[in-house]
């Protein structure tokens, strides 16, 4: 099994999370505010271009707008593979963090 | 507020970086996204927070770009080295010139640059080498200048007592071949030095054993090298033995050094401490002979200018009144150490001194090699990559980026770059044993490894890669994709113009070799040609040293050997032709008193001339029936024989004047008078011009002796001659030499580096030629239907091949005509360093263009009656 990593994962939940409106600068704000930490434009293309290269997301090009200068915005949306993904890894993450292991956090 | 769209967008820099990080549309969506927060900061917070947030982004985002890069380029590499492979397969002989080329262009100057890091390292390995100098003496007598390596022996206490600069000064004393003996054992020495305790703190003698602070500052104490110390002792320690030298001399082994590097002029096994002869040796206090090396370490930040300006008129405060009388002076003056061996042209120095002039050339050579080598690289790339113009062409079309080709091509570029330097570095591993033959140097491949040499690769292959690279991938990216690919691009123009200033250049460079190496050649034969005045064939020397007296039984000597059927003639003399002589002042009467000359002065019996075939110009040679000619004892008056020279400088006008005129020789103060004048002779090597010499019959002096032998059967005589010597010299180690072999000793180096530079040479021309023969091969294929055309028309093949021949000539001997007046300049500067040598003839310059335009015919005239003579049906019907 190909398991996301960790910037994969947050960076993919957060565009499952933003739905319609996923694209470069919505997905850094929500995942530094998700995770509390600053991310840059970088620490976020990074995961994005893996995620795309692995078929979990799609990049779909918007219209072009003002506020960009005239650039197209880049939108990013969950695939069926993406949201498979992404709930994979959440059913790991309960298997791995058991009652007993929450319990001694507490 | 409104914003202007420029104001309100990013700054340049920063846009910049991001499109050297990010492709297509990668780059829009970055843009984008930056510009849309740069914006909104903007608006909230004003224009100074905007661009702090904005640079600090771009900082942290520099690695995710990096890493994103490399994980999405992977595929890209794999996919570029994958068409790189094909082309190179596709084009395998093309890509071995382009690649032998440059390979053996690398090689050529990482030898080169080795060989002259190596001889300019002498003596920088002494710990605080630019404070360390060598005391060298000028002496001026009358009209002329001589400057000595050596001064005399009271110099250096002298310094270290009345300088306060001076932190140490100590003397070397080298004295040649000296009989060593330890039980059995005996061994002739010839690296044998007697030298000051301080000496050793001045030099850095690396000690294994022993004190380098205290080990020689007793008399009769002696340190050697590792590897004399085994020749010995074998595996016993050597400290504490006690050696005897000299036949007498007692020494106490006080240290064994690691064996002294190559790199340094003084190169000892032995040193012995100076003391040691101090009681038998009457020079100590004679600040007129030059003998002593004086060396001497200056306190830390003590200007070198300076305290050479404070030697001006130690002479005089010492032995002023003496120098009055001789009517001569003395000026000191400082060499830096590590300057010694490459610029040192000083009489008596140590050891030939490096040749300057050819590291320089050898230097330009390598240069040159490199830029032939560049040249080619770049021109065939070019003629390459108009056959990828399609391959670029689809790539543009299918949306691929100039920046994406770019660094496609350079990366191609890059990857022939290593290979070829891969191919160096093995290349040079294997042809070291052929160049240590050659340069008389020891390298190896821990050498190569050293940091310098490494780097040096690097920079070249960094430098070529880059260089050579960045022209073909300008070019080709440059194309219209259109164009290309509706093959319009085939017969295009580009390229023609470029070709040929590369084909000239790359000649112009080949004649610049060609020409210098005629020369060099040259200079080396006309040196072994020159009539030396004395014939140097078939003399067997064997130097008689030490109180084993051919003073007194010289004729007993020679009749011994005279016995030997192989031996034809016999004579001694206190030296011989190419191992120099001592001079000494001489005056002569009838002329104004305080005129002094300094000459040559060379000890003979009667039968060293005739031995030596010289002539006679006027008087009489030494005659055995004449009671007077030899010089019994210094109350007698000497009857002396002068050359050509000498007459010349004393004035005397004809040979035949000097005849009955009285000299005095500084030489024990006695007067005599010129009985014959002999025809010049060179009894150095030709590198100095002929000085006035003086010959005596002074058999006090007399130290070797001079054996004519039979050709014949060579080696059986020499073991004749062995066999004799043993029975003259018991226990005395046999040290004969053949006078011709030791006397082109002197021209080694030039024929080292005639060696070195021809080998060069010949791999510029071929590199040359491999590119010549690329470019045309390429063009002849160009050219195809152009040539099936014009046969069509009905242009015969012999024409054709002419015309095609002549296109590439004609640019050849541009090159060589370009290339005349540079060589011709650039070779009479080198020729000034001898003072006898040849002229740059125009000669040289017909013969190197007439060997470069062989080559280039050879190399271009196969491709061309290859391409002249192909079928016009079957070459039009191709396209």
């Amino acid at each position: 099994m190909n398991l996301l990593s960790r910037s994969e994962e947050i960076v993919l939940a957060a565009i499952w999370k933003l739905a319609n409106d996923a694209y470069g600068v919505t997905i850094r704000d929500r995942v530094s505010a998700d995770t509390g930490m600053p991310w840059s434009f970088g620490g976020v293309y990074k995961p994005l271009k893996q995620l795309d290269h692995r078929g979990f997301v799609e990049k779909i090009p918007g219209r072009p707008s003002p506020e960009r200068g005239g650039r197209s915005k880049f939108y990013y949306r969950l695939t069926p593979d993406g949201r498979e993904a992404l709930r994979d890894i959440r059913r790991i993450h309960q298997a791995v963090w058991s009652e007993d292991l929450e319990k001694s956090f507490r | 507020m409104k914003s202007f769209p420029g104001k309100a967008g990013l700054p340049r820099t920063g846009k910049f970086l991001l499109w050297l990080f990010l492709d297509g549309i990668d780059f829009e969506e970055a843009v984008g996204d930056f510009e849309e927060r740069h914006r909104a900061i903007l608006a909230a917070e004003g224009s100074f927070r905007a661009a702090f947030d904005f640079w600090t982004m771009i900082l942290r985002s520099l690695p995710g770009f990096i890493a994103a890069q490399i994980s999405w380029r992977f595929q890209m590499i794999r996919n570029y080295l994958k068409i790189a492979y094909r082309n190179m397969r596709k084009q395998k002989a093309f890509t071995m010139i382009t690649i032998g080329g440059l390979t053996a262009g690398i090689v050529c100057c990482l030898l080169i640059f080795m060989y002259v890091a190596r001889e300019t390292s002498y003596d920088r390995h002494h710990s605080d080498y630019d404070r360390i100098f060598r005391v060298a003496e000028e002496v001026k007598s009358g009209s002329t200048t001589t400057s000595f390596a050596a001064a005399g022996f009271p110099l250096a206490p002298a310094l270290k007592a009345e300088y306060p600069d001076v932190e140490e000064a100590a003397r070397a004393f080298p004295i040649g071949a000296r009989l060593f003996e330890f039980g059995e054992k005996k061994f002739y020495e010839n690296r044998v030095s007697l030298i000051d305790q301080g000496l050793l703190q001045i030099l850095s003698f690396p000690f294994i054993e022993g004190d380098p602070r205290s080990a020689l500052s007793r008399p009769n104490t002696a340190v050697l090298t590792r590897e004399t110390a085994r020749k010995y002792f074998g595996a016993d320690p050597a400290v504490g033995k006690t050696i005897k030298f000299n036949g007498r001399i007692l020494l106490e082994i006080t240290g064994v050094l690691r064996d002294t590097p190559a790199t340094t002029h003084l190169k000892a096994d032995w040193l012995i401490s100076l003391e040691t002869v101090r009681a038998t040796f009457g020079e100590f206090e004679n600040w007129h002979s030059t003998m002593a090396y004086t060396y001497i370490k200056l306190k830390p930040r003590t200007s070198a200018e300076r305290f050479e300006r404070g030697l001006i008129g130690l002479a005089d405060r010492h032995v002023g009144g003496e120098l009055k009388s001789l009517g001569q002076s003395y000026r000191y003056f400082l060499q830096p150490v590590a300057d010694i061996h490459l610029k040192s042209k000083l009489l008596f120095e140590i050891e030939p001194a490096g040749n300057a002039g050819a590291l320089a050339l050898l230097t330009a050579a390598a240069v040159l090699i490199l830029i032939i080598a560049g040249l080619n690289f770049i021109g065939l790339s070019t003629a390459r990559s108009t056959r990828r113009a399609k391959e670029i062409g689809l790539r543009k079309v299918v949306g691929a980026e100039r920046k994406q080709l770019f660094s496609q091509l350079l990366g191609e570029s890059a990857l022939l770059t290593s290979l070829s330097t891969a191919a160096a570095v093995l290349g040079t591993i294997l042809l070291f044993p052929v160049f240590n033959r050659l340069a008389g140097t020891s390298f190896a491949v821990s050498d190569l490894l050293k940091s310098g040499n490494l780097l040096f690769l690097a920079g070249i292959w960094l430098a070529t890669g880059f260089g050579a690279g960045i022209y073909p991938a300008l070019v080709l990216t440059s194309f219209k994709p259109a164009a290309t690919l509706k093959g319009s691009f085939q017969t295009g123009r580009f390229g023609t113009g470029t070709r040929k200033v590369l084909i000239v250049g790359q000649f112009f460079l080949a004649a610049l070799l060609i020409t210098g190496t005629i020369v060099i050649i040259g200079q080396v034969r006309f040196m072994k040609n020159q009539d030396l005045g004395f014939s140097k064939d078939q003399k067997l020397i064997l130097p008689v040293r030490g109180n084993q007296g051919l003073a007194t039984r010289s004729e007993e000597i020679k009749a011994a050997f005279l016995k030997l059927p192989a031996v034809l003639g016999a004579a001694v003399s206190s030296s011989v032709p190419g191992r120099g002589t001592a001079s000494f002042n001489v005056r002569v009467f009838d002329q104004a008193a305080d005129r002094n000359w300094s000459m040559d002065h060379l000890f003979i019996d009667p039968e060293f001339l005739p031995l030596y075939d010289i002539r006679v110009a006027a008087g009489r040679p030494f005659r055995r029936d004449m009671s007077t000619d030899m010089t019994r004892n210094f109350d007698q008056a000497p009857a002396f024989l002068i050359n050509e020279a000498a007459v010349q400088a004393f004035g005397f006008g004809s040979p035949d004047k000097a005849i009955g005129q009285r000299i005095q020789t500084g030489y024990g103060g006695r007067t005599g008078v010129i009985i014959g004048v002999v025809r010049d002779f060179h009894y150095f090597g030709l590198q100095q011009e002929i000085g006035g010499l003086v010959m005596e019959w002074l058999p006090q002096d007399f130290n070797s002796l001079t054996v004519r032998i039979q050709t014949a059967g060579l080696s059986d005589t020499v073991a004749v001659v062995q066999r004799e010597w043993k029975t003259l010299f018991p226990g005395i180690p046999y040290a004969g030499f053949f006078l011709d072999e030791d006397f082109n000793k002197q021209y080694q180096a030039d024929e080292r580096l005639w060696g070195i530079a021809r080998a060069f040479t010949i791999l510029g021309i071929a590199i040359s030629c491999l590119g010549l023969f690329g470019l045309a091969a390429y063009v002849a294929e160009q050219r195809t239907r152009e040539i099936g055309i014009r046969k069509v028309l009905g242009a015969s093949t012999s024409g054709l091949a002419f015309r095609f021949t002549g296109d590439f000539v004609r640019l050849v001997l541009l090159a060589n005509i370009l290339a005349a007046p540079a060589a011709w300049f650039i070779m009479n500067q080198w020729l000034r360093g001898y003072a006898y040598h040849t002229r740059v003839t125009p000669g040289v310059f017909v013969l190197s263009a007439v060997l470069s335009l062989g080559l280039a015919l050879l190399t271009v005239g196969y491709q061309s009656i290859r391409a002249a003579g192909t079928d016009p049906a079957v070459s039009l019907r191709n396209e």
